[in-house]
Protein backbone atom coordinates (compact mmCIF):
# COMPACT_ATOMS: atom_id res chain seq x y z
CA UNK A 1 0.00 0.00 0.00
CA UNK A 2 2.35 2.43 1.25
CA UNK A 3 4.65 1.40 -1.85
CA UNK A 4 1.85 2.36 -3.93
CA UNK A 5 1.13 5.68 -2.75
CA UNK A 6 4.98 6.74 -3.17
CA UNK A 7 4.22 5.62 -6.72
CA UNK A 8 1.24 7.99 -7.62
CA UNK A 9 3.77 10.96 -5.88
CA UNK A 10 6.95 9.92 -7.66
CA UNK A 11 4.73 10.17 -11.14
CA UNK A 12 3.47 14.00 -10.09
CA UNK A 13 6.61 16.37 -11.09
CA UNK A 14 6.37 19.20 -8.45
CA UNK A 15 6.21 22.02 -10.24
CA UNK A 16 3.10 20.95 -12.35
CA UNK A 17 -0.05 20.70 -10.27
CA UNK A 18 -0.77 24.32 -11.21
CA UNK A 19 -0.31 23.47 -14.76
CA UNK A 20 -2.86 20.35 -13.91
CA UNK A 21 -5.23 22.56 -12.04
CA UNK A 22 -5.38 25.06 -14.75
CA UNK A 23 -6.28 22.91 -17.16
CA UNK A 24 -9.22 21.29 -14.92
CA UNK A 25 -10.36 25.14 -14.45
CA UNK A 26 -10.51 25.95 -18.14
CA UNK A 27 -12.15 22.99 -18.96
CA UNK A 28 -14.91 23.54 -16.69
CA UNK A 29 -14.87 26.96 -17.83
CA UNK A 30 -15.40 25.71 -21.42
CA UNK A 31 -18.70 23.32 -20.28
CA UNK A 32 -20.11 26.70 -18.75
CA UNK A 33 -19.74 28.82 -21.61
CA UNK A 34 -22.82 26.55 -23.48
CA UNK A 35 -24.51 29.88 -23.96
CA UNK A 36 -23.04 32.37 -25.77
CA UNK A 37 -22.35 35.74 -24.87
CA UNK A 38 -22.98 38.42 -28.02
CA UNK A 39 -19.95 41.09 -28.93
CA UNK A 40 -22.90 44.06 -28.68
CA UNK A 41 -19.70 46.85 -28.80
CA UNK A 42 -19.60 45.32 -32.55
CA UNK A 43 -23.26 45.35 -33.49
CA UNK A 44 -25.02 47.79 -36.08
CA UNK A 45 -28.53 48.37 -36.30
CA UNK A 46 -29.58 48.94 -40.28
CA UNK A 47 -31.22 51.71 -41.33
CA UNK A 48 -33.14 52.82 -44.61
CA UNK A 49 -30.70 55.13 -46.13
CA UNK A 50 -33.23 57.28 -47.50
CA UNK A 51 -32.60 60.89 -46.05
CA UNK A 52 -35.30 61.85 -43.78
CA UNK A 53 -36.43 58.08 -43.55
CA UNK A 54 -34.32 56.28 -41.31
CA UNK A 55 -36.84 53.40 -40.89
CA UNK A 56 -34.97 50.81 -38.92
CA UNK A 57 -34.45 47.67 -41.47
CA UNK A 58 -32.64 45.26 -39.50
CA UNK A 59 -29.48 44.62 -37.70
CA UNK A 60 -26.30 42.85 -37.47
CA UNK A 61 -27.58 39.79 -35.56
CA UNK A 62 -29.93 38.77 -38.60
CA UNK A 63 -27.04 39.48 -41.24
CA UNK A 64 -25.25 36.37 -42.73
CA UNK A 65 -22.50 37.39 -44.78
CA UNK A 66 -22.80 39.41 -48.04
CA UNK A 67 -22.61 38.80 -51.84
CA UNK A 68 -20.02 40.87 -53.46
CA UNK A 69 -21.33 40.59 -56.92
CA UNK A 70 -24.54 42.13 -56.07
CA UNK A 71 -23.55 44.65 -53.31
CA UNK A 72 -25.77 43.16 -50.83
CA UNK A 73 -25.83 42.28 -47.35
CA UNK A 74 -27.28 38.64 -46.41
CA UNK A 75 -30.22 38.56 -44.28
CA UNK A 76 -31.68 35.61 -42.24
CA UNK A 77 -34.31 37.98 -40.20
CA UNK A 78 -34.75 41.73 -40.95
CA UNK A 79 -37.69 44.09 -39.44
CA UNK A 80 -41.13 43.83 -40.05
CA UNK A 81 -40.99 47.61 -41.76
CA UNK A 82 -39.33 45.93 -45.10
CA UNK A 83 -42.21 44.74 -47.14
CA UNK A 84 -41.53 42.10 -49.25
CA UNK A 85 -43.86 43.21 -52.63
CA UNK A 86 -45.93 40.41 -54.24
CA UNK A 87 -44.80 40.98 -57.82
CA UNK A 88 -42.19 38.58 -59.09
CA UNK A 89 -39.64 40.66 -61.33
CA UNK A 90 -37.01 39.03 -63.32
CA UNK A 91 -34.07 40.49 -64.97
CA UNK A 92 -32.38 39.75 -68.37
CA UNK A 93 -28.98 41.37 -67.72
CA UNK A 94 -26.59 42.57 -65.41
CA UNK A 95 -25.50 40.42 -61.83
CA UNK A 96 -29.26 39.11 -61.69
CA UNK A 97 -29.24 37.81 -65.14
CA UNK A 98 -32.32 35.09 -65.71
CA UNK A 99 -33.03 35.36 -61.74
CA UNK A 100 -36.36 36.17 -60.58
CA UNK A 101 -37.17 37.83 -57.38
CA UNK A 102 -39.42 39.44 -55.24
CA UNK A 103 -38.53 43.05 -54.05
CA UNK A 104 -37.84 44.60 -50.52
CA UNK A 105 -39.27 48.03 -50.28
CA UNK A 106 -38.92 50.41 -46.84
CA UNK A 107 -42.35 50.70 -45.69
CA UNK A 108 -41.73 54.27 -44.64
CA UNK A 109 -40.35 55.84 -47.85
CA UNK A 110 -41.46 52.85 -50.38
CA UNK A 111 -38.34 52.85 -51.90
CA UNK A 112 -36.15 49.46 -53.06
CA UNK A 113 -34.40 48.34 -50.58
CA UNK A 114 -32.93 44.73 -51.64
CA UNK A 115 -34.29 41.52 -53.19
CA UNK A 116 -35.29 38.22 -51.94
CA UNK A 117 -34.45 35.66 -54.98
CA UNK A 118 -36.75 33.28 -56.46
CA UNK A 119 -35.13 31.23 -59.66
CA UNK A 120 -31.77 31.53 -59.55
CA UNK A 121 -28.89 30.30 -62.45
CA UNK A 122 -26.79 27.92 -60.48
CA UNK A 123 -24.21 30.22 -58.64
CA UNK A 124 -27.18 32.06 -56.66
CA UNK A 125 -28.41 28.94 -55.73
CA UNK A 126 -27.77 28.98 -52.24
CA UNK A 127 -29.27 32.56 -51.73
CA UNK A 128 -33.14 31.97 -52.35
CA UNK A 129 -35.43 32.76 -50.08
CA UNK A 130 -33.00 35.08 -48.16
CA UNK A 131 -33.23 38.54 -47.62
CA UNK A 132 -30.63 40.81 -49.62
CA UNK A 133 -30.31 44.27 -48.50
CA UNK A 134 -28.49 46.27 -50.73
CA UNK A 135 -25.48 47.67 -49.27
CA UNK A 136 -26.45 51.55 -50.79
CA UNK A 137 -29.74 51.75 -49.95
CA UNK A 138 -28.19 50.92 -45.99
CA UNK A 139 -26.85 53.19 -43.19
CA UNK A 140 -25.33 51.39 -40.21
CA UNK A 141 -25.58 52.85 -36.51
CA UNK A 142 -22.54 51.14 -35.29
CA UNK A 143 -22.83 50.48 -31.15
CA UNK A 144 -20.72 52.20 -28.85
CA UNK A 145 -19.03 54.61 -31.09
CA UNK A 146 -22.39 55.67 -32.16
CA UNK A 147 -20.99 56.06 -35.55
CA UNK A 148 -23.45 55.89 -38.66
CA UNK A 149 -21.94 55.13 -42.09
CA UNK A 150 -23.30 53.69 -45.66
CA UNK A 151 -22.87 50.03 -45.41
CA UNK A 152 -21.11 50.13 -48.69
CA UNK A 153 -18.59 51.05 -46.88
CA UNK A 154 -18.53 48.31 -44.20
CA UNK A 155 -17.62 44.45 -44.93
CA UNK A 156 -19.83 41.49 -43.69
CA UNK A 157 -18.01 38.76 -45.33
CA UNK A 158 -17.81 35.39 -43.41
CA UNK A 159 -15.01 33.10 -42.81
CA UNK A 160 -15.32 29.67 -43.75
CA UNK A 161 -14.71 27.58 -40.95
CA UNK A 162 -15.09 23.83 -42.17
CA UNK A 163 -10.85 24.13 -42.66
CA UNK A 164 -9.64 25.13 -39.38
CA UNK A 165 -12.58 23.09 -37.80
CA UNK A 166 -10.75 19.96 -40.31
CA UNK A 167 -7.28 20.62 -38.51
CA UNK A 168 -8.72 21.25 -35.22
CA UNK A 169 -9.68 17.75 -35.18
CA UNK A 170 -5.87 16.60 -37.04
CA UNK A 171 -4.59 18.47 -34.00
CA UNK A 172 -6.85 16.77 -31.35
CA UNK A 173 -6.71 13.64 -32.63
CA UNK A 174 -2.74 13.45 -32.87
CA UNK A 175 -3.12 14.53 -29.10
CA UNK A 176 -5.53 11.42 -28.33
CA UNK A 177 -3.09 9.72 -30.01
CA UNK A 178 0.02 10.99 -27.55
CA UNK A 179 -2.50 9.95 -24.63
CA UNK A 180 -3.13 6.53 -25.51
CA UNK A 181 0.80 6.42 -25.94
CA UNK A 182 1.32 7.46 -22.99
CA UNK A 183 -1.13 5.31 -21.55
CA UNK A 184 0.59 2.14 -22.76
CA UNK A 185 3.49 3.53 -21.51
CA UNK A 186 2.16 3.53 -17.87
CA UNK A 187 0.33 0.42 -18.37
CA UNK A 188 3.57 -1.42 -19.26
CA UNK A 189 5.87 0.46 -16.62
CA UNK A 190 3.19 -0.39 -13.93
CA UNK A 191 3.00 -4.28 -15.22
CA UNK A 192 6.81 -3.99 -14.79
CA UNK A 193 6.80 -1.86 -11.12
CA UNK A 194 4.48 -4.99 -10.02
CA UNK A 195 7.23 -7.39 -10.33
CA UNK A 196 10.21 -6.31 -8.61
CA UNK A 197 9.02 -3.80 -6.11
CA UNK A 198 10.13 -5.70 -3.38
CA UNK A 199 13.40 -4.96 -5.36
CA UNK A 200 12.64 -0.99 -5.31
CA UNK A 201 11.49 -1.21 -1.64
CA UNK A 202 14.68 -3.34 -0.37
CA UNK A 203 17.14 -0.89 -2.69
CA UNK B 1 -53.00 1.59 -75.00
CA UNK B 2 -55.44 3.01 -72.71
CA UNK B 3 -54.15 0.65 -70.10
CA UNK B 4 -51.03 2.67 -70.72
CA UNK B 5 -52.55 6.31 -70.62
CA UNK B 6 -54.73 4.96 -67.43
CA UNK B 7 -51.27 4.59 -65.59
CA UNK B 8 -49.86 7.29 -66.94
CA UNK B 9 -52.41 9.32 -65.43
CA UNK B 10 -52.46 7.26 -61.91
CA UNK B 11 -48.94 8.03 -61.80
CA UNK B 12 -49.21 11.66 -61.84
CA UNK B 13 -52.09 12.07 -59.43
CA UNK B 14 -50.01 10.04 -56.59
CA UNK B 15 -47.38 12.44 -57.38
CA UNK B 16 -49.39 15.35 -56.81
CA UNK B 17 -50.30 14.13 -53.67
CA UNK B 18 -47.09 13.00 -52.49
CA UNK B 19 -45.99 16.70 -53.38
CA UNK B 20 -49.33 18.21 -51.77
CA UNK B 21 -48.10 16.24 -48.43
CA UNK B 22 -44.55 17.41 -48.86
CA UNK B 23 -45.71 21.07 -49.03
CA UNK B 24 -47.99 20.36 -45.57
CA UNK B 25 -45.33 18.42 -44.01
CA UNK B 26 -42.89 21.82 -44.90
CA UNK B 27 -45.58 24.62 -43.48
CA UNK B 28 -46.16 22.64 -40.74
CA UNK B 29 -42.66 22.52 -39.47
CA UNK B 30 -42.52 26.29 -39.43
CA UNK B 31 -40.98 27.44 -36.26
CA UNK B 32 -39.86 30.38 -34.76
CA UNK B 33 -37.35 30.33 -32.55
CA UNK B 34 -38.27 32.48 -29.65
CA UNK B 35 -34.61 34.52 -28.94
CA UNK B 36 -35.62 37.38 -27.99
CA UNK B 37 -32.67 38.10 -25.90
CA UNK B 38 -33.78 40.67 -22.53
CA UNK B 39 -30.14 41.67 -22.07
CA UNK B 40 -29.91 42.80 -25.57
CA UNK B 41 -28.91 46.53 -25.94
CA UNK B 42 -31.54 49.04 -27.39
CA UNK B 43 -30.72 51.89 -30.05
CA UNK B 44 -32.14 55.22 -29.53
CA UNK B 45 -33.87 57.65 -32.25
CA UNK B 46 -35.18 60.75 -32.50
CA UNK B 47 -39.22 59.95 -32.34
CA UNK B 48 -40.26 62.07 -35.21
CA UNK B 49 -37.64 61.61 -38.23
CA UNK B 50 -36.18 58.21 -36.37
CA UNK B 51 -31.92 59.35 -36.74
CA UNK B 52 -30.16 57.42 -34.52
CA UNK B 53 -28.16 59.40 -31.82
CA UNK B 54 -27.39 56.83 -29.46
CA UNK B 55 -27.64 53.55 -27.64
CA UNK B 56 -28.12 51.08 -23.65
CA UNK B 57 -24.12 50.46 -24.07
CA UNK B 58 -23.57 54.19 -22.67
CA UNK B 59 -26.45 54.13 -20.91
CA UNK B 60 -25.87 56.46 -17.26
CA UNK B 61 -29.28 55.11 -15.30
CA UNK B 62 -33.02 57.26 -16.05
CA UNK B 63 -35.37 59.29 -13.76
CA UNK B 64 -38.02 57.77 -13.76
CA UNK B 65 -40.20 60.31 -12.34
CA UNK B 66 -39.39 63.17 -14.96
CA UNK B 67 -39.57 59.78 -17.60
CA UNK B 68 -36.29 60.24 -18.61
CA UNK B 69 -32.98 58.43 -19.58
CA UNK B 70 -29.65 59.72 -19.76
CA UNK B 71 -26.95 58.43 -21.60
CA UNK B 72 -23.26 59.16 -21.23
CA UNK B 73 -22.45 59.93 -25.14
CA UNK B 74 -24.38 60.47 -28.40
CA UNK B 75 -23.41 61.22 -31.49
CA UNK B 76 -23.58 64.47 -33.77
CA UNK B 77 -26.94 63.75 -34.13
CA UNK B 78 -27.62 65.84 -31.41
CA UNK B 79 -27.27 69.34 -31.36
CA UNK B 80 -26.17 70.80 -28.25
CA UNK B 81 -27.89 74.07 -27.40
CA UNK B 82 -26.11 77.34 -26.79
CA UNK B 83 -28.56 79.32 -24.68
CA UNK B 84 -28.74 78.18 -21.18
CA UNK B 85 -32.42 78.40 -19.77
CA UNK B 86 -33.41 78.15 -15.78
CA UNK B 87 -34.51 74.50 -15.30
CA UNK B 88 -36.34 73.31 -12.50
CA UNK B 89 -39.90 74.25 -10.91
CA UNK B 90 -39.00 74.55 -7.34
CA UNK B 91 -36.10 76.84 -5.96
CA UNK B 92 -34.56 73.58 -4.66
CA UNK B 93 -33.70 72.18 -8.02
CA UNK B 94 -33.12 75.37 -9.83
CA UNK B 95 -30.06 74.99 -12.14
CA UNK B 96 -29.07 75.88 -15.52
CA UNK B 97 -30.01 73.81 -18.89
CA UNK B 98 -29.17 73.62 -22.30
CA UNK B 99 -31.77 71.92 -24.76
CA UNK B 100 -30.62 69.38 -27.00
CA UNK B 101 -31.97 68.84 -30.14
CA UNK B 102 -32.32 66.26 -32.99
CA UNK B 103 -30.25 67.51 -36.14
CA UNK B 104 -32.31 66.02 -38.54
CA UNK B 105 -35.92 67.80 -37.88
CA UNK B 106 -34.90 69.97 -35.06
CA UNK B 107 -37.59 68.12 -32.52
CA UNK B 108 -36.99 68.70 -28.98
CA UNK B 109 -35.16 65.73 -27.41
CA UNK B 110 -34.36 66.45 -23.88
CA UNK B 111 -31.68 68.81 -22.12
CA UNK B 112 -28.53 68.73 -20.37
CA UNK B 113 -27.75 70.38 -17.13
CA UNK B 114 -24.64 72.86 -17.18
CA UNK B 115 -24.48 73.34 -13.46
CA UNK B 116 -26.85 71.53 -10.54
CA UNK B 117 -27.63 71.23 -7.35
CA UNK B 118 -25.96 68.78 -5.17
CA UNK B 119 -29.01 66.78 -5.48
CA UNK B 120 -29.18 66.32 -9.21
CA UNK B 121 -25.50 65.86 -9.83
CA UNK B 122 -25.99 62.88 -11.15
CA UNK B 123 -27.32 64.33 -14.27
CA UNK B 124 -24.65 66.78 -14.95
CA UNK B 125 -22.92 67.14 -18.14
CA UNK B 126 -24.58 64.10 -19.63
CA UNK B 127 -27.95 63.80 -21.68
CA UNK B 128 -31.28 63.47 -20.12
CA UNK B 129 -33.47 62.86 -22.77
CA UNK B 130 -37.28 62.66 -23.27
CA UNK B 131 -38.87 59.13 -23.49
CA UNK B 132 -42.05 60.36 -25.04
CA UNK B 133 -39.56 62.63 -27.71
CA UNK B 134 -37.88 59.51 -28.58
CA UNK B 135 -38.31 55.74 -29.67
CA UNK B 136 -35.79 53.07 -29.20
CA UNK B 137 -35.11 49.33 -31.28
CA UNK B 138 -34.05 46.66 -29.45
CA UNK B 139 -31.08 44.36 -31.14
CA UNK B 140 -32.42 40.98 -32.37
CA UNK B 141 -35.71 42.53 -31.78
CA UNK B 142 -37.88 39.29 -31.73
CA UNK B 143 -40.67 40.53 -33.79
CA UNK B 144 -38.28 40.80 -36.85
CA UNK B 145 -39.44 38.47 -40.61
CA UNK B 146 -37.31 35.39 -40.43
CA UNK B 147 -36.44 34.00 -44.23
CA UNK B 148 -38.53 31.29 -45.65
CA UNK B 149 -35.46 28.83 -45.99
CA UNK B 150 -35.68 25.22 -44.60
CA UNK B 151 -33.82 24.98 -41.07
CA UNK B 152 -31.26 22.75 -42.83
CA UNK B 153 -30.57 25.29 -45.88
CA UNK B 154 -30.15 28.19 -43.53
CA UNK B 155 -26.86 30.03 -42.74
CA UNK B 156 -25.39 30.77 -39.93
CA UNK B 157 -25.23 34.34 -38.64
CA UNK B 158 -21.52 36.03 -38.67
CA UNK B 159 -22.37 36.47 -35.03
CA UNK B 160 -22.61 32.94 -34.70
CA UNK B 161 -19.23 32.41 -36.60
CA UNK B 162 -17.28 34.64 -34.64
CA UNK B 163 -18.44 32.81 -31.56
CA UNK B 164 -17.69 29.85 -32.75
CA UNK B 165 -14.25 30.97 -33.74
CA UNK B 166 -13.49 32.12 -30.09
CA UNK B 167 -14.90 28.66 -28.61
CA UNK B 168 -12.25 27.27 -31.73
CA UNK B 169 -9.30 29.78 -30.41
CA UNK B 170 -10.47 28.55 -26.59
CA UNK B 171 -9.32 24.94 -27.52
CA UNK B 172 -6.97 25.44 -29.33
CA UNK B 173 -4.91 27.48 -26.33
CA UNK B 174 -6.40 24.15 -24.28
CA UNK B 175 -4.65 21.86 -26.61
CA UNK B 176 -1.52 23.50 -26.11
CA UNK B 177 -1.34 23.66 -22.52
CA UNK B 178 -3.06 19.77 -22.27
CA UNK B 179 -0.08 18.99 -25.11
CA UNK B 180 3.05 20.72 -22.85
CA UNK B 181 1.71 18.76 -20.03
CA UNK B 182 1.46 15.58 -21.80
CA UNK B 183 4.84 16.50 -23.21
CA UNK B 184 6.27 16.52 -19.30
CA UNK B 185 4.49 13.53 -18.32
CA UNK B 186 6.02 11.60 -21.29
CA UNK B 187 9.67 12.97 -20.07
CA UNK B 188 9.12 11.91 -16.54
CA UNK B 189 7.66 8.50 -17.65
CA UNK B 190 10.31 7.99 -19.69
CA UNK B 191 13.15 9.42 -17.28
CA UNK B 192 11.68 7.13 -14.46
CA UNK B 193 11.94 3.69 -17.02
CA UNK B 194 14.95 4.38 -17.61
CA UNK B 195 16.31 4.68 -14.31
CA UNK B 196 14.34 1.51 -13.43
Amino acid sequence: MSEGKCFLSDCEPCDSSSQSSMISVRLRDMEDSTEHSVEYEKCSVFHCAHSKCNLVLGDSLGACGEVKSLKSIICLKISKDVRVRGKLEMNKEGPLKFCTYNVLECSGCRRFVGFVLHSTPHHLSSLRGLYLLLKEAVNCYMLKSCIIVNASKLRFEHRPLGRSISEMKEDLEAQLKQVNLLKDMLDSRLGHCHLPLSSTVSD
Amino acid sequence: MAQQIDYVGHKDDTYVISEGLSVADSSSKVEDDGEGDSDAPAIFLCGKCRLPFGDSLSWAGSDDQQNQILLKCVNDNIVIGKEPFVSGTSEEQRCLAVHLTCRGCSFKLGHMYMSTPKSLDYKRSIFCLMVENIESYVLGSPDQQVAAVDREERPVTLEYMDNVEQQMTKIKSLAVTIGQRLLEIEVDLQCKSGTT
